[in-house]
């Protein structure tokens, strides 16, 4: 595991002093976590969600949803009724 | 007592007699905010434009978590990134509030996106208890029981994660439930751990709870994981005598370490709940023991993919103009906190294709071994009691390890794993600290836990005490 290689996943960039801190706090979190490796967990189902809810449905009507300006109120950049972005591509 | 000071119940009867009217009860709150919130930083907006429904709630002003989405109300989450977000909608939580004539009167600090045990992980400001202003109050929902422990509202939702009603609750010598996952919509929670989180109600007594929780469970199809349940009157059977009921001492708690003024006061409680009646006997949940590593694991992964939507393009705070992936990386490493930024990086990890099976799904897989630990216990007994935190609340500024913090969650981060619900009552003051008893209930039995909560209530008196303020 490579403290720069989390970062770049999560984008986000530690500064040099966050990093030290950081390296330290994974390092006690994962010997905390650790214990996790005790437990015999063979032919145990994982819960990924406590209600076994599965496929929502509902039916196919249409019902009011948020007006478009009101959806783009909160934009940092907008333009034209889209939200503005940098180019992504030459 | 002074009329901000009265509970919700003693203020709608107030209002009934017509003895006082619902503009006073409102103007009330309001007074009491300019005068002690200086003092006490348990808000980050205090709301001046109001608007009051007719309804069963009609004139009571209540406060709300930051993380909860209000109309036109800037809602941050206590983070820079939010800084400028202010909600198109409502939460659901709090449109029905709304329409049963509740009155906001501000948005309360917490922990950055609810994490954290102190409110110390404001971006803004830190948020002291009322009983003390050199402690904490708790956290993640500080701001809301501090604001209700010195009276500036009559009851506050916050969201629960982990602990973050039942802690601060706790501390402050107040009432705080987290529901049953799914009793509750969190359509309009800002997400922290989706399988975790649950808004619940903080109040001055368990009578005010069960109001609270009436008017905001029930299903709701904007959130795809609100369950369909009969409809309770939570209020109803909180008088019934609870002879008879069983309650188990969770065994494994009792060898963790604990301050010998919580573990005094829990024994004692455990007494006056035998003399009530119920059948107090220690029960065992093996696994539980595995709780906190397995807590730490999921949230920390539903934190680094939910906190991924906060990238600068459609809402909060945009950094940088230049490359895509560079607004990306400058927006979310000068918006987060450092505890976010924390838990985001080692979420990140134990998503890593490397890391998944060793790390996440283990712990998903002790996750289902704890809840059917619960769910036989549950078999045998009504309701499990613990002490709510491990310490008293600590002063302002003294955890700063990493472990010391984890440790905070020890009897809370269960209930959210076995997705049920926990109610934290006081039990306990020494010198202004107060001592939480949890009580944890079968999915959906929250009236259980109430009715022993209630129980309880009436032969103490800490539901009647208030800080002495000037």
């Amino acid at each position: 595991m490579n403290i720069d290689d989390i970062a770049a996943l999560s984008k986000i960039k530690l500064s040099e002093y966050e990093k030290e801190k950081m390296i330290d706090d994974f390092n006690r979190t994962i010997d905390f976590v650790d214990k996790l490796k005790e437990v015999n967990v063979d032919k145990v189902a994982p819960t990924y969600h406590i209600l076994h809810i599965k496929n929502v449905y509902r039916e196919d009507k249409i019902l009011p949803s948020m007006k478009q300006d009101e959806v783009l109120k909160n934009a940092p950049e907008k333009n034209n009724g889209y939200f503005q972005v940098p180019k992504m591509m030459e | 007592m002074e009329l901000y000071h009265l509970t919700i119940h003693e203020v709608l009867e107030k209002i009934r007699k017509k003895e006082v009217s619902k503009q006073e009860v409102l103007q009330t709150t309001v007074d009491r905010i300019k005068d002690i919130d200086y003092h006490i930083g348990a808000y980050l907006y205090v709301n001046k434009k109001f608007h009051m429904n007719d309804g069963e709630l009609s004139g009571i002003s209540m406060s709300i978590k930051d993380n909860i989405c209000t109309k036109n109300i800037s809602t941050t989450c206590a983070s820079k990134i939010l800084k400028n977000f202010i909600p198109p909608y409502d939460a659901t939580v709090v449109d029905k509030l709304y329409e049963n004539g509740c009155i906001l009167v501000g948005k309360t600090n917490m922990d950055e996106f609810g994490m954290g045990s102190s409110t110390e992980n404001s971006s803004f400001h830190i948020t002291k208890n009322p009983w003390n202003l050199d402690y904490v109050p708790g956290g993640s929902s500080g701001g809301s029981a501090a604001s209700i422990a010195s009276s500036q509202a009559y009851f506050s939702l916050g969201s629960d994660t982990g602990g973050s009603i039942r802690q601060p609750s706790a501390f402050c010598g107040l009432v705080g439930l987290k529901p049953t996952y799914g009793l509750v919509s969190r359509y309009g929670l800002i997400a922290y751990a989706s399988s975790l989180d649950q808004i619940g109600p903080i109040t001055k007594d368990v009578e005010d709870c069960a109001i609270v929780l009436n008017h905001i469970a029930g299903y709701d199809r904007k959130d795809s994981t609100s369950f369909k349940y009969r409809k309770i009157d939570y209020t109803k059977e909180l008088r019934k005598d609870i002879k008879g009921i069983k309650i188990g001492i969770i065994k494994e708690y009792m060898n963790e370490s604990m301050d010998a003024y919580v573990k005094k006061s829990f024994f004692d409680a455990c007494k006056k709940l035998e003399s009530l009646g119920a059948i107090v006997e220690e029960v065992s949940i093996p696994h539980v023991k595995y709780s906190l590593p397995t807590y730490e694991i999921i949230s920390s992964s539903e934190c680094s993919s939910n906190l991924s939507r906060f990238d600068g393009i459609r809402y909060g705070v945009r950094r940088s103009k230049d490359l895509l992936n560079d607004l990306f990386t400058s927006t979310r490493s000068q918006g987060f906190g450092e505890e976010v930024k924390r838990k985001i990086l080692l979420g990140t990890f134990f998503l890593t294709a490397d890391s998944y099976e060793e790390y996440y799904e283990r712990a998903l897989k002790v996750r289902t071994l704890i809840k059917k630990d619960f769910d036989e216990a549950f078999k045998r007994f009504d309701a499990m009691i613990c002490p709510t935190s491990p310490t008293l609340p600590f002063k302002i500024g003294q955890r700063k390890n990493i472990i010391d913090k984890y440790i905070q969650d020890t009897y809370t981060v269960a209930a959210n794993l076995a997705g049920i619900p926990a109610i934290s009552i006081p039990c306990g003051c020494r010198e202004n600290l107060f001592v939480g008893l949890q009580i944890m209930g079968k999915a959906f039995d929250e009236k259980t836990i109430l009715n022993i909560s209630y129980a309880f209530e009436q032969i103490h008196d800490y539901h009647k005490k208030r800080p002495n303020w000037r």
